[in-house]
């Protein structure tokens, strides 16, 4: 008998206990909605149903304000750039996060739903976003439609793979996706921005077209010297720099009988003496940027994203090291850094861990910022290996 | 973050909450089954073979997740271990059964693990696999799983005394004669079908939490079997809600998040069955304090346009033309990438004239090609390209061409832009020699 | 060519220290039926070392190995604690939730730390590859000192499988002194081999070896042995075939057991026949 009593009020209480948290937890809903007490950000007031999109929302002054979601936190701080106060950015991934394997929480359902534009690199990268927007029930930003922007459209592409077969890295179809390392993809992305910025809120057509110069000529400005573009400007520079063509015309040509080269500022100068120089990266990040500034990657530590390398694949890669007397490893700050150091101590090589993505380090506040880091860094890196081999 | 925004959470979470739902239905029950069989650990084993199964279902016949195939390859893989399973737990071996199952689970791990180390995209799959994807379930998702255990249910229902005979007293049945190898293997099968469905979208995970810890909860708290089942399923469905919740309010996947809540709620039920109720209600009452407090008041994410300042840019001086090339440009390739935002290609109103491209390398090229065949069409188009201002080299090229075409100073001077007087006057005088018979 | 034979000797050493160990311990798990706390043992060390890096903490530094032993040890209490007093609710179901625990824990803090995410499929896969001669060094001497230990008291700790019987406060002791060796070496062979090898190397010996005896020394050779010749294969194999290296070991020691269960469900033995 008394056994069933205190069964039943065993049973009984938790329940009640329960419950009463799930009134506690729904009770208290309104009210925090309505309270102010948490330091939310100002939102511009999002009424049920979606709407609203596609036209910037009106808040505070009457100012119109874009909401823009980027995938990438340089397409971000690209579009922030562009938009200027006429938009309120958000990045999805953060910097010093591999966007391959962002797990998709439900924040990013929220961010997505209340955007107007949500820019993505639009090749296989983010493959994580289209469950997102499914789920966010934001129609006006799904691909294809106007509020989407695919940061990569008119890119240039490298390792498109001949043979799309499973075992030889189907993993990118449409060619290498990591495109912001080299500042003339970035150069791209910001004209597609631009449409995008302009398509949604064609108020700030004059704004955006000014900025986006702006932004293009600073871009060529850092990347070439400014000396450079104006001798030849930006547009000629950009293709020659992407033909590979870069280097040798400009030793070739003089103007007024100064070669050229002599006139070659900015990162192009500062990578000069690298050209040529082999190194072996964590992963394919940098393929454009390795490109871009004549650097020979020579293997990969990681070839498939997450999955360890094999014991066969490290072996290989430690000889191939010694035997070419590679001395610098680059790798994304987001990957393992006891792997990085343990390959380069197996060397003796130098590790260049540098984030990938604005905002992935400290100081790291915009893209140009970024690509000053990497430029400086590698620098420094081969100034020590030529220090260490005595030269 | 939002605060606390009902509506949004409920239109985010509605589905996840189905899923969960009809999960812990099932699953709350048979976890009486498993408990009393006291073979706790066979549905870890089964998820995590399960899981294998639909990995490599997908890596080696591409079937889709959702797939018939990968259902298949699954459910057969289940079945196996399910009749391995069967099989040693008549004591064939010296060991426990659940070392088996042990080793099993291991095992079907490594497998999952090789798979996706030999693939080439199977990285995806690995958080999936324990994590699951609970708060992208789909319509179909529910609606699938819901028929899949009701008709296990059904199955369950009809065969309840030759299971229930089985798990009360193991040696018993065995020794009236039944053929528990056989009734075993049946209920292994069916467990089976039902972690097949689940674990796809719950991971391994939640899928082993909703099966164990509603069930451990019920029994502590109840005797009879009809009241533990309804224990079994409060349990489950409040704790997903709790769980769903925080998952949504911190940013947490959902399936480790409602792990955590049922754990919860198994040490407030230990509470409120070792100690006296002033102790036990102070405990659940911190409890509850402190998942309020984490649910309430959630710190915004950092505002990306707070963290960076404005990028310094220039103001646009405006020296050079705006370029307007448009950037729905070239290379398209067969599977093209998702296409640009808008279909605009407004203001591509790219270069002036429709023969020359706008690059000033190219057309300078054209321009003195032009001039070297004849220099009077040439010089036309040299006039042409310096009207816009072109850069320096390339207008030293040109003007460079004109001279050498037409010798001696034609008088340009390169630093200063066209509209100068001294090159309006020196283009005059160019265009007055090009009419100028002879 | 160096290289490679650098790579096989020092795994190979490792492996060969391990073992020994670990399919004594294993035998005990196995006779005690305690099948799955180790892997919650695991779980907990790579769940204290993420803990770790929550507070810029680095893998595979002496602060990253105190948290993962506060944790294996805060695992070890519970264990020795938690026994379920209901009937009708089985111990392994309470190590079953303390795992299944450990785990969820461990992805929520994926979740929030960055690069956790990473090293939570860090630590399924583990990273022997990138194992160095001091590390085999120190795994060695602090398993010599255990296994000096364990001999050393065998005999309480066999009491604690053959009999279930003595006083509960001493059985709660050397039931904690036993969880506590066995959080140790966990400790040690997470970081380097992660959860699922690091387990199965505990378990896959013993069990085939349990299989086939009833006697502790041989069972110990036995296990040994054959886990040695599988470790050989799989690590032989996963070279040569450029194959994951932690998942392949362990699908080595999955098939020889495979084949040990056939052997016995072929030829019973002789108390059954």
């Amino acid at each position: 008998m008394n056994t069933r009593r205190f069964q039943s009020r065993a049973i009984i209480r938790p329940i009640v206990v329960c419950c009463a948290l799930l009134a506690l937890t729904v009770g208290v809903a309104p009210l925090g909605a309505a309270g102010p007490e948490h330091p939310a950000p100002a939102e511009p007031q999002h009424e049920a149903g979606h709407e609203n999109h596609g036209h910037p929302e009106h808040h505070g002054g009457g100012a119109a304000v874009l909401n823009v979601v980027a995938t990438l936190p340089d397409y971000a701080s690209v579009a922030r750039a562009i938009g200027g106060d006429r938009v309120r950015v958000d990045a999805i991934v953060r910097g010093d996060q591999d966007a391959h394997f962002i797990r998709p929480k439900p924040s990013f359902v929220d961010m997505v739903n209340r955007a107007d534009v949500l820019i993505a690199t639009g090749l296989d990268l983010e493959l994580w976003l289209p469950t997102v927007v499914d789920k966010s029930g934001n129609v006006h930003v799904r691909s294809g439609r106007p509020g989407y922007v695919a940061a990569a459209q008119g890119m240039k592409l490298l390792e498109i793979p001949e043979i799309l077969s499973r075992s030889e890295g189907g993993l990118h179809i449409y060619g290498n996706p990591h495109v912001t390392c080299s500042p003339l993809n970035m150069k791209v992305a910001a004209r597609n921005i631009a449409i995008g910025l302009t398509t949604n809120d064609p108020a700030g057509k004059e704004v955006y077209e000014a900025n986006l110069h702006a932004f293009l000529d600073e871009i060529d400005r850092r990347l070439f010297g400014p000396e450079l573009v104006r001798l030849l400007g930006g547009e000629s520079l950009t293709n020659m720099a992407e033909n590979g063509t870069l280097i040798p015309f400009l030793e070739r040509q003089k103007f007024q009988g100064k070669p050229l080269i002599d006139s070659l500022g900015g990162w192009m100068k500062v990578m000069l003496p690298l050209r040529g120089m082999e190194i072996v990266t964590y992963h394919k990040n940098w393929v454009y940027f390795v490109t871009l500034f004549g650097l020979e990657e020579v293997g990969t530590v990681e070839p498939k994203p997450g999955i360890p390398p094999s014991p066969r694949h490290v072996t290989e890669l430690v000889e191939l090291m010694r035997e070419r007397n590679i001395k610098v490893i680059l790798a994304a700050n987001y990957f393992d850094e006891q792997k990085i150091r343990t390959v380069a101590a197996r060397v003796d090589a130098v590790p260049v861990i540098v984030p990938l993505y604005v905002g992935g380090a400290d100081n790291v506040s915009s893209y140009f910022d970024l690509v000053d880091l990497w430029t400086s860094r590698l620098v420094e890196a081969a100034a020590q290996v030529s220090a260490g081999s005595g030269d | 973050m939002a605060p606390f925004d009902a509506a949004q959470m409920g239109h985010v979470l509605a589905l996840p909450f189905f899923a969960c739902a009809v999960m812990t239905g099932i699953l709350g029950y048979l976890g009486m089954h498993v408990l009393r069989r006291e073979i706790v650990f066979v549905d870890i084993a089964l998820a995590q073979i399960v899981a294998v199964g639909a990995i490599a279902a997908h890596l080696l016949f591409d079937a889709h997740e959702d797939s018939p195939a990968a259902y298949a390859v699954s459910f057969g893989l289940a079945i196996v271990a399910a009749a391995f399973y069967a099989v040693t737990r008549r004591r064939v071996l010296e060991i426990s059964v659940e070392a088996v199952i042990g080793v099993s689970y291991a095992i079907a791990a490594a497998a999952a693990l090789f798979l996706l180390g030999v693939a080439a995209e199977g990285h995806v799959h690995a958080q999936h696999m324990l994590a699951g994807s609970i708060l992208w379930a789909t319509r179909s998702d529910v609606v699938i799983c819901s028929v899949a255990f009701v008709a296990v249910g059904l199955c369950f229902v009809l065969l309840r005394r030759p299971f229930a005979r089985i798990s009360d007293d193991y040696d018993a049945a065995i020794h009236t004669g039944m053929r528990v190898v056989w009734w075993d293997f049946v209920f292994y099968t069916l467990l089976g079908v039902v972690i097949t469905f689940a674990v796809r979208i719950g991971g391994v995970v939640v899928v082993f939490c909703l099966l164990i810890i509603p069930a451990t909860i019920a029994v502590m708290m109840a005797r009879s079997a009809a009241i533990r089942l309804l224990v079994a399923w409060a349990a489950g469905l409040v704790c997903s809600v709790l769980g769903l919740v925080l998952a949504h309010q911190l940013d947490f996947s959902v399936g480790p998040s409602v792990a955590v809540l049922l754990g919860l709620g198994l040490v407030v039920t230990g509470l409120w069955r070792r100690l006296n109720m002033v102790s036990a209600a102070v405990g659940t009452a911190v409890i509850a304090a402190a998942y309020a407090g984490l649910v309430l008041a959630v710190p915004s994410r950092p505002d990306l346009e707070q963290a960076l300042p404005t990028t310094a840019i220039p103001t646009a001086g405006a020296t050079a033309s705006i370029d307007r090339q448009s950037a729905v440009a070239d290379v398209e390739r067969g599977g093209e990438p998702g296409p640009a935002g808008s279909g605009a290609e407004s203001d591509a109103g790219s270069a002036s004239s429709d023969e020359l491209s706008s690059d000033p390398q190219t057309r300078c090229d054209e321009v003195l090609a032009a001039i070297d065949l004849d220099r009077s069409s040439g010089a036309r188009l040299a006039l042409e390209f310096l009207e816009g201002d072109p850069p320096l080299f390339y207008r030293q090229l040109v003007v460079d061409g004109l001279e050498q075409a037409f010798g001696n100073t034609v008088g340009f001077e390169i630093t200063r832009p066209f509209s100068d007087p001294v090159n309006q006057s020196a283009a005059d005088e160019l265009r007055r020699r090009l009419q100028a018979p002879g | 060519m160096s290289e490679t034979l650098r790579f096989f000797a020092a795994q190979i050493s490792l492996l060969a220290v391990v073992l020994v160990l670990h399919t004594y311990i294993g035998l005990h798990v196995i006779r005690r039926t305690l099948i799955f706390s180790d892997l919650v043992l695991d779980q907990l060390a790579a769940f204290g070392a993420l803990v770790g890096i929550g507070f810029a903490v680095q893998v595979g530094t002496a602060g990253s190995y105190l948290f993962s032993l506060a944790a294996v040890l805060v695992g070890a209490l519970a264990l020795a604690v938690f026994k379920p007093r209901t009937p009708g609710v089985p111990r392994e179901a309470a190590i079953g939730i303390l795992y299944a625990m450990a785990l969820a824990g461990s992805l929520l803090l994926g979740d929030k730390l960055t690069g956790g995410a990473a090293y939570v499929t860090k630590t399924l896969s583990g990273s022997m590859l990138w194992v160095t001669w001091p590390i085999v060094a120190v795994t060695a001497a602090v398993y010599v000192v255990l296994l000096v230990f364990h001999v050393v008291y065998r005999r309480q700790f066999i009491a604690l499988v053959e009999a279930e019987g003595g006083t509960a406060p001493q059985r709660r002791r050397w039931d904690f002194l036993f969880f506590t060796t066995q959080g140790i070496i966990t400790v040690l062979i997470v970081p380097v081999a992660g959860v699922l090898l690091a387990y199965a190397l505990l378990m896959i010996p013993a069990a085939i070896a349990a299989i086939f005896t009833n006697r502790w020394g041989p069972a110990v050779v036995l296990g040994w042995s054959v886990g040695m010749v599988a470790c050989g294969a799989g690590v032989g194999l996963s070279y040569v075939r450029d194959l994951p290296y932690g998942p392949t070991l362990i699908l080595c020691l999955g098939v020889a057991f495979m084949v040990a269960v056939a052997i016995r469900v072929a030829v019973p033995s002789a108390k059954r026949s």
